[in-house]
């Protein structure tokens, strides 16, 4: 299939998103974890270079059999997700977390953003991407306290 | 965007890159043409790492983003800088309209060399400070 130009703008593009998502991925659970990059050479049993050579703009060689291998020596398992999968996940959690609104067994965490936000968002409390920012968590008594 | 939050853009001649998880990049229009210039895949790579930004900038490695090119000279904000290799885009953040906003002030696209262009630098922290005059009205 031909590609006009703004085709292949947003082909390069898709594939830049993806390299950056997974190294950006693989940082996160490094940090997570508390491993160095000479950690994950070890662990991987290759070069601090090759870890290197990851991280870097061209990556040519970051292949999804590699990344795999860099979360396995992390103890992780690689899973692979489209934008769809993701926003369906999203819908779903938050459909989860207003019925839970309502009953009585789950806790639920109400994550209010920096007030320049100006809107809360309801969440599950494993949600590692709010972890340390400047968000305050409450509890479900909490909340309904405020709501009150 | 909201008509505040337009206004708010327009006062400081920024166009939005990109928008995400509630936070925004935005770049200066006197260096957009820069910004523009770059070939597509190294476009592509920043623009990502910008949309990485506005979801956390803890996510991003130290190849993408230094948040720490040191502070300018009259409000001490840090400059911070959004990176690929040869390419540097200054820039710092703030809330602007209401919305956390990392604004491109400046960018050094023939990096040479892994250390800053100093001159590129002092001139980014003037023209943040520049900025941040527009932005609190002074």
């Amino acid at each position: 299939m031909l590609e006009n130009k703004a085709q292949e703008q947003e082909r390069i593009f898709a594939e830049e998103a993806a390299v950056v998502h997974a190294q950006t991925l693989l940082h996160r659970v490094m940090e997570n974890k508390g491993m160095s990059r000479a950690d994950l050479a070890r662990a991987m049993n290759v070069s601090r270079a090759r870890v290197t050579q990851i991280f870097s703009d061209e990556c040519s060689n970051l292949t999804v059999r590699l990344l795999a291998r860099a979360l396995w020596a992390l103890k992780e398992e690689l899973a692979l997700l489209t934008e769809t999968d993701v926003e369906c996940i999203r819908d779903e959690s938050h459909l989860l977390a207003a019925g839970s609104m309502i009953a009585e067994r789950n806790v639920l965490w109400t994550e209010i953003h920096e007030p320049m936000q100006q809107c809360a968002e309801i969440s599950t409390a494993n949600d590692n991407m709010f972890d340390g920012l400047s968000l305050a968590r409450v509890n479900r008594q909490a909340y309904e306290e405020m709501a009150a | 965007m909201s008509s505040e939050e337009g206004d708010s853009l327009e006062a400081i001649e920024c166009d939005l890159l990109i928008e995400r998880f509630g936070a925004r990049v935005v770049i200066r229009r006197m260096v957009r043409k820069v910004f523009d210039a770059l070939n597509d895949k190294q476009r592509g790579r920043l623009i990502a790492i910008m949309g990485r930004w506005c979801q956390d900038p803890r996510l991003l490695t130290q190849e993408m983003f230094n948040g720490n090119e040191g502070r300018t000279p009259r409000h001490s904000m840090m400059l911070q800088a959004i990176k690929i290799r040869k390419v540097r885009l200054y820039g710092f953040a703030k809330a602007v309209g209401r919305r956390k906003t990392f604004v491109i002030v400046d960018a050094d696209p023939s990096k040479k060399q892994d250390k800053a262009d100093q001159n590129v630098l002092k001139r980014a922290r003037n023209r943040s400070d520049d900025v941040i005059d527009i932005l609190e009205g002074k």
